[in-house]
């Protein structure tokens, strides 16, 4: 049965290198094994083999190793028998079908703002969702928390405009369980702030940014959140801290953090955009493994498919 | 003897033979139980117990993969439009255009990273990649044909030389693409007499000129059919064997062959269709409808004159019949 087991054979890789979305068998697994491993080659799929499944989960790893991958097919029905795999795999979002042509640029183009959008959105509530969990006991640990909440403000920063259309009141009550935390004042401080300063900003960009949701509507959350977080600020004031000097330390961080906010978003306000780069993206924590996903990574990315699900292609 | 002793008097004589083969066998079994550290340490219960643990975190893994694949877009698609902000702005001002937006081809060029990252995998049929993607190879990593037995070679150019890496899926033993116009060029081709003949000569489809040139994987599993019978024929005579497919459970042949006299009628078009066969076709048809109306069937003639004769046939039978079968047809 497995006789034919070569170096590119399955199970080779550890799960956490393994992106397969779909059954594979051992056949299927050698295939895509060698085509990731960069080899031109010939796959042959006689009738009812799985050929498309196999180029579903083919597309699935390609791209999950940073491979930008082109698929071209004559027919119709072949391109439709992988992208139907992926989508009920909730992995639409990989595609781009444009085998039909492109029927509108104005569609085209605005579909692909909202991917981008919505990358934005998972990405600040997966760093939010770590940030949440983190439960740091030592020195070095405060450290890393404030690392982390560092980044958190930076990658806000960098998206201000898109981030404001988050469900404000959900973020809030994930956030809720962890305000009895030393952190949380610091963090309701930097929310707080985040909102009022938003609200000028979220007027202007949500005109253009292609979701359908109502200005009024998006106000009114965030009018409630900003209740909800000066609610949050007065209990986190009574919390005691326990490691003062730590705590000092991050509110400074934090302090610093609302200047450039501020910055951040009168720039965007008078269209100039903010001269901010990356420095890092938050670390993805050791514990990111399938086989536990009650930790960190994994509950940050059900949030994320959640979020890439509600948005969808726009239309217009 | 020990052996001897195990086999009791209470079995017949003529069952002697097998007993001592039964005592004999069972003994040596019992023995190596004994002897073999791995075999009398092997404990079922914990081994079935580990198979399904590991099952059950296979199926989870399985699960898990689409939000971990989600997350790792989300990561590179932040890290693209962080190293290349003017592209992110190109595109967040096309969103915001209402008209005279940029066509495919010029976003691809001026905005490769941020385009390919958003969306990482793109589908296009092979005239459409030489339409909107600039001739760049730099653009997409891998290049992913499927059903390449119906992509003539020359078609397939453009979207190869748009990728480094190419991997080619299809079966050579499908039909290769209607080729009406591939062959009359071929005829005309053939009368100028040229020696680039033999380069093309034989080789129809995407997936004939690249067996030849790569190395090549075969998927040999088997799952369509719900019968192994169904595959067989196909499977001995075409795949060379190679295909495993799985037994069915229903011990009623899925497949039968009805021999039928051989007596065509040769018209003035030359199309031929043997009556005797059109008849015991309908009957066939007829016959499922009585028997089991509630399941569909699917009729597949060879050649368009025979179809239509069978159908013909069929309506004359359906109207001349006192049987109604009006919900099945």
């Amino acid at each position: 049965m497995y006789a034919n087991q070569s170096l590119t054979g399955p199970d080779h890789d550890s799960p956490s290198d393994e992106f397969l979305v779909l059954d594979a068998d051992s056949s299927q697994h050698a295939a895509i094994n060698r085509a990731v491993a960069g080899e031109s080659l010939v796959v042959q799929g006689p009738p009812g083999t799985g050929k498309s499944q196999t180029i579903a989960n083919l597309i699935t790893t390609l791209v999950a190793r940073g491979k930008r991958v082109l698929f071209v097919a004559e027919k119709r029905a072949a391109i439709e028998a992988v992208t139907k795999r992926l989508n009920q795999v909730g992995l639409s979002s990989l595609v781009m079908d444009m085998h039909g042509g492109v029927t509108s640029r104005r569609d085209f183009t605005r579909e692909l703002d909202a991917s981008r959008l919505s990358a934005a959105r998972a990405a600040v509530i997966d760093a939010i969702t770590e940030l949440e969990l983190a439960t740091p006991e030592t020195a070095a640990g405060w450290k890393q928390l404030a690392d982390l909440l560092m980044s958190v403000a930076e990658l806000l920063e960098r998206h201000t405009a898109d981030v404001y259309h988050l469900d404000h009141t959900d973020l809030i009550a994930k956030l809720a369980p962890a305000k009895r935390s030393p952190w949380s004042r610091a963090w309701a401080r930097l929310l707080s702030r985040r909102y009022r300063a938003g609200r000028h900003a979220a007027q202007q960009t949500l005109a253009h940014a292609g979701v359908e949701l109502t200005a009024a509507a998006a106000l009114d959350a965030m009018e409630a959140a900003c209740r909800h977080v000066e609610e949050w600020k007065r209990l986190a004031g009574t919390a005691e801290p326990r490691t003062p000097g730590n705590l000092q330390n991050l509110r400074a961080t934090v302090d610093s953090l609302e200047d450039r906010l501020n910055c951040c978003v009168t720039s965007r306000a008078s269209n100039i955009s903010p001269r901010c780069h990356i420095r890092r993206w938050p670390p993805r924590s050791e514990s990111w493994s399938p086989t536990k996903p009650s930790l960190p990574g994994c509950r940050a990315s059900a949030s994320s498919k959640r979020d890439f699900e509600t948005l969808g292609p726009c239309r217009s | 003897m020990p052996v001897l002793k195990r086999v009791g008097e209470s079995i017949p004589p003529e069952y002697a033979a097998e007993a001592v083969e039964y005592a004999w066998l069972r003994r040596i079994l019992e023995d190596v139980d004994f002897d073999d550290r791995r075999l009398h340490s092997f404990d079922g219960t914990a081994h079935s117990r580990h198979r399904n643990e590991f099952v059950a975190y296979d199926r989870r893994h399985l699960q898990e993969t689409p939000q971990r694949v989600q997350r790792l877009l989300a990561e590179s698609i932040i890290q693209t439009m962080d190293a290349h902000g003017e592209e992110t702005a190109l595109i967040r001002r096309e969103a915001a255009k209402s008209r005279r937006h940029l066509t495919i081809r010029r976003l691809f060029a001026q905005a490769p990273h941020v385009l390919t990252a958003i969306r990482p995998c793109w589908t296009m049929s092979p005239i459409l990649v030489s339409e909107m993607v600039p001739p760049d190879q730099e653009l997409f990593d891998v290049v992913l044909f499927d059903e390449a037995s119906q992509i003539p070679p020359a078609e397939a150019m453009g979207s190869l030389a748009r990728a480094r890496q190419a991997v080619i899926a299809g079966d050579s033993r499908q039909l290769p693409p209607t080729s009406f116009f591939g062959s009359s060029l071929n005829d005309y081709d053939r009368d100028e007499g040229d020696g680039q003949q033999d380069l093309i000569e034989g080789i129809e489809s995407l997936l004939d000129a690249s067996d030849a040139l790569l190395p090549s994987a075969t998927l040999s599993w088997h799952y369509r059919s719900r019968d192994d019978r169904l595959i067989a024929f196909s499977n001995n005579h075409i795949y060379g064997g190679n295909l495993t497919a799985f037994p069915g459970t229903d011990s009623a042949p899925p497949i039968s062959h009805c021999l039928v006299p051989y007596r065509p009628i040769v018209s003035g078009g030359g199309t031929r269709s043997n009556p005797a066969e059109v008849a015991k076709v309908v009957d066939l048809i007829i016959e499922h409808a009585r028997v089991s109306p509630s399941e569909s069937l699917g009729v597949i003639a060879f050649g368009q004159r025979h179809a239509d004769n069978i159908e013909n046939a069929l309506h004359r039978r359906l109207r001349s019949d006192d049987d109604h079968f009006d919900e099945f047809f």
